[in-house]
């Protein structure tokens, strides 16, 4: 049964349309990548599922009902979070007090302080440590485990891997997994495709606003993803 | 893509070049008036440009360079005092002791703007207007003959120059507005103020590309500091007395600067132009009516002000250009034709 | 001259000033938000409280619980109608805006109450006093007490904000406002709150303020200089800080009229550009906060 289903929507910021005509859909516990280059409006889809950007034409389908004219925060309630493009943690509150504004919302839910903890080992002994603080890779964790504790049934991960070291991402791709156990539907927007094809089923190919390619990421071929990518040799 | 053939760059456009031949013959009408005898026009000309003049500086602070003051009243009260010292004090000339004052004030503003460029925004006005309430205190405090403390002083004019002064004056205070205006002109038409708009618009941006935003912003609070006291002193020829709570008030200066603008149109060179002539016009037929009574007159400033800058930003001139788009008097962005194209450097 | 009767003083005239600076702090902490009309808003608090003594013949202090509801009320309304429209826009419309308020209020006070000072009287009890030290040093138990009530705002405030739900997501939008949202706050209650805080304060500070002295229509910029120099003396987004700020202007302000009459306001300010020119973070500002 689909969980969301976006449907030809256009959206963009003041004058400047970003997005044209895409369409997406996610099974429920399903994980999708979206991937393209800088600027092919991957982040701005996720900000329009997540209700930050405007969609100017289409629907957003969630759970069955049309979400395009709920505020942020009300599609936070009905279980859509977003982890942000630069993670974006709260630098003056604590670890402990950056989750519990993820927490805000108030969703039930298996996700709590210490199952997060659990699943973010690195975090549980930084709990009074002001966020500023912390390492790129444990801000990348936090601001996860933030999103989690709104028990959200689509987690939408923006860059999880920007600036940092391989090693660091390939530790947070592992947690996922647990993430997904959870019954929680996942969208990886990336610019670094390998991480994110082998993580989920189905992927999406953006370039310059509009879907290039899409497929299950093991029916894609090496040749195809670059040139929906980069835009060369593709015919219209 | 087609390629592009003939096209040429300028900033001039017809239209501006109406606008200036209509703003040439004011300023000639205003001569007129000015070699003539009527002092109670000379008076309002004299009011008149001095308030463009003040009104262009702060919005050359706050609409150019992102530098939001409410402490002008600090270099009207300087200006003042400045010409005091210097034609009462050393016994220059009242006419030459003009230029000199402002001189002087621009000199004294360097230490103060080290000081005000410590805070940043809206903390940034407040400490102007910390730093013009120390300077009026510290003149109200000068127990000297010259500066005559909170009774304040008066100019002394000596018998050759008491004839003609109201004309003389209004002369000054035309030429001291025309060339203020000028030159925020072409101060932003530099590449200075390029960089100073840049600034303001995106202060990393800029500075990423090689602006030194404090650099460009002190000199325009420097210049700013001059203007402004050049047209204080040549108000103060006309009024004679000073004394330090009129002076330095906040409330008879900024306050009335502030409104100019933000009616006319914070942000362009026309606004505050628009803005001074407009609030004279209104505040002059106020004052002949009873209703109005000060308060009454003030509380609709506040309002209007209020309203302005919630709901119509661009000010009147901003309503006109959204009815005349190609509306402009002073050109500050270039245009590149192409063959029947046009378009601006910002791409709009 | 007596030093250390003017320290004492300036502490307890500081605790007023902390009170007065509190709600700058809120404001511009959490919406980043510098409210002109600040100062305006205490002074406006005072008179109303006055009409309302004059009218029911009450004690002042039965007043603070009519005025400091409606001046809750005030600032939500402000926020609403002005304060909305002005948060993340370009700062020059900010200060604009609010300048005009700050006019606009000004001379309605002093249309309605014309230039005549008013006090707030509160009878005996602003009379008594506490005699240390010999009779060197003479306490008022009214600044006192004052003084007490003002720690006790500070305190609420900073357990408010440092440990309930609702303080925590004033800090988080302190931060990041975007992400809030994000996260289910609702920003706009938020500021509301925030902005129903910062007037309330001030409004008590204001009433406090009238009941040592008298107060006029044209008061209200005064008490937002010496709000602001608490502020910045103390050091942005921290509330102690602004208590220290305030205490260390007071002392300044007291030590100053011992040397010359004159002199009382003129060293408050230089002492605040002293500390902006060697530490313009404050002094117990942290440095990442502009």
């Amino acid at each position: 049964m689909s969980l969301l289903e976006v449907r030809n929507i256009s959206a963009g910021y003041g004058q400047f349309q970003a997005l044209f005509d895409i369409s997406l859909n996610l099974n429920e516990g399903a994980a999708i990548a979206v991937i393209g280059a800088n600027g092919a409006g991957k982040s701005t889809l996720l900000k329009s599922i997540a209700g930050v950007v405007d969609v100017i034409f289409g629907e957003i389908i969630f759970d069955g009902e049309s979400i395009v004219n709920l505020q942020p925060h009300e599609r936070l309630n009905r279980g859509i979070a977003l982890v942000p493009e630069g993670r974006r943690i709260f630098r003056s509150l604590t670890v402990d007090e950056n989750l519990s504004i993820g927490a805000y919302s108030r969703r039930q839910g298996v996700w709590n302080r210490e199952l997060v903890y659990e699943v973010f080992p690195m975090l549980a002994k930084l709990t009074d440590r002001r966020a500023d603080k912390l390492s790129g890779g444990e801000q990348q964790a936090l601001a996860i485990g933030r999103a989690l504790m709104s028990n959200p049934r689509l987690l939408l991960l923006d860059e999880v891997s920007l600036g940092l070291a391989p090693i660091v991402v390939k530790k947070l791709y592992e947690i996922l997994p647990r993430i997904r156990a959870t019954g929680c539907s996942l969208i990886y927007v990336e610019q670094d495709t390998n991480q994110a094809l082998s993580a989920s089923e189905y992927a999406y190919c953006l370039l310059e606003g509009q879907v290039s390619l899409e497929g299950k990421p093991s029916d894609l071929s090496r040749e195809q993803i670059a040139s929906a990518y980069f835009g060369i040799g593709v015919n219209k | 893509m087609t390629s592009i053939q003939e096209f040429s760059v300028s900033r001039t456009t017809v239209t501006s070049r109406i606008c200036q031949s209509v703003l040439l013959i004011c300023v000639f009408w205003m001569l007129f008036i000015a070699s003539g005898d009527n002092k109670a026009s000379q008076g309002k000309i004299i009011d008149i440009c001095v308030f463009i003049v003040l009104a262009s500086m702060w919005n050359l602070l706050t609409g150019f360079s992102g530098l939001i003051s409410i402490g002008q009243q600090a270099f009207v009260g300087l200006g003042a005092y400045s010409l005091i010292v210097l034609a009462n004090g050393v016994g220059i000339n009242i006419y030459l002791a003009v230029i000199p004052s402002a001189i002087i004030v621009a000199i004294i503003s360097i230490p103060l703007g080290l000081v005000a460029f410590r805070l940043r925004g809206g903390y940034f006005a407040i400490g102007t207007w910390v730093i013009a309430e120390v300077v009026r205190l510290i003149v109200k405090n000068n127990q000297s003959s010259v500066i005559g403390a909170g009774t304040g002083t008066s100019l002394e004019v000596s018998e050759s120059l008491k004839s003609g002064r109201y004309q003389v004056t209004t002369f000054i205070a035309i030429a001291v507005a025309v060339v203020s205006v000028v030159f925020v002109y072409l101060f932003l038409r530099s590449r200075f103020g390029l960089a100073l708009q840049s600034v303001r618009d995106n202060e990393t941006g800029a500075r990423s590309l090689g602006v030194d935003s404090y650099r460009v912003r002190f000199v325009a609070y420097i210049v700013a500091s001059f203007f402004t006291s050049l047209a204080a002193a040549t108000y103060y020829i006309k009024g004679l007395s000073v004394q330090p709570d009129a002076a330095f008030n906040i409330g008879s200066w900024t306050a009335p600067i502030i409104v100019m603008v933000v009616i006319g149109g914070i942000g362009t060179i026309e606004g505050p132009i628009i803005g001074a002539v407009l609030y004279y016009l209104v505040r002059d037929f106020v004052s002949k009516h009873e209703f109005f009574s000060d308060p009454t007159f003030l509380i609709l400033t506040g309002v209007v002000a209020l309203i302005f800058a919630l709901f119509v930003k661009g000010g009147i001139w901003g309503l006109l250009l959204r009815k005349f788009p190609k509306l402009t008097v002073f050109p500050v962005k270039r245009r590149v034709h192409i063959e029947n194209f046009q378009f601006d450097q910002r791409g709009n | 001259m007596n030093w250390f009767n003017a320290i004492i003083q300036g502490v307890l005239v500081g605790g007023l000033y902390a009170m007065y600076a509190t709600g700058l702090s809120v404001s511009f902490g959490v919406m980043r938000l510098v409210n002109l009309a600040h100062g305006d808003l205490a002074v406006g608090s005072a008179f109303i409280a006055s009409t309302f003594c004059l009218a029911t013949g009450l004690s002042p202090f039965l007043a603070i619980f009519v005025v400091l509801p409606l001046s809750a009320l005030v600032g939500i309304g402000l926020q609403v109608a002005v304060f909305n429209r002005v948060v993340g826009v370009d700062p020059s419309y900010q200060i604009v805006a609010t300048f005009g308020l700050s006019i606009a209020i000004q001379n309605v006070l002093l249309q309605q109450y014309a230039a005549n000072p008013r006090a707030l009287n509160i009878g005996e009890f602003g009379n008594q006093s506490l005699k240390l030290v010999g009779d060197d040093v003479v306490i008022g138990l009214f600044p006192l007490s004052r003084f007490v009530v003002a720690v006790l705002v500070l305190v609420l405030l900073s357990l408010f904000i440092g440990r309930t739900r609702i303080g925590r997501a004033f800090r988080a939008t302190s931060d990041d406002p975007d992400i809030a949202r994000l996260m289910g706050v609702n920003i706009r209650s938020i500021y509301a709150v925030a902005f129903a805080i910062a007037v309330t304060t001030v409004a008590l500070a204001g009433i406090f303020n009238g009941m040592q002295t008298q107060f006029s229509a044209a008061d209200g910029p005064a008490l937002l200089i010496y709000a602001f120099e608490s502020v910045i003396i103390g050091g942005l987004g921290s509330l102690w800080g602004t208590l220290c700020g305030g205490i260390i202007l007071g002392i300044s302000q007291t030590i100053g009229a011992e040397i010359d009459p004159g002199w009382k306001q003129l060293i408050g300010h230089l002492v605040f550009l002293i500390v902006l020119l060697v530490r313009p973070m404050g002094i117990f500002g942290k440095d990442e906060l502009r």
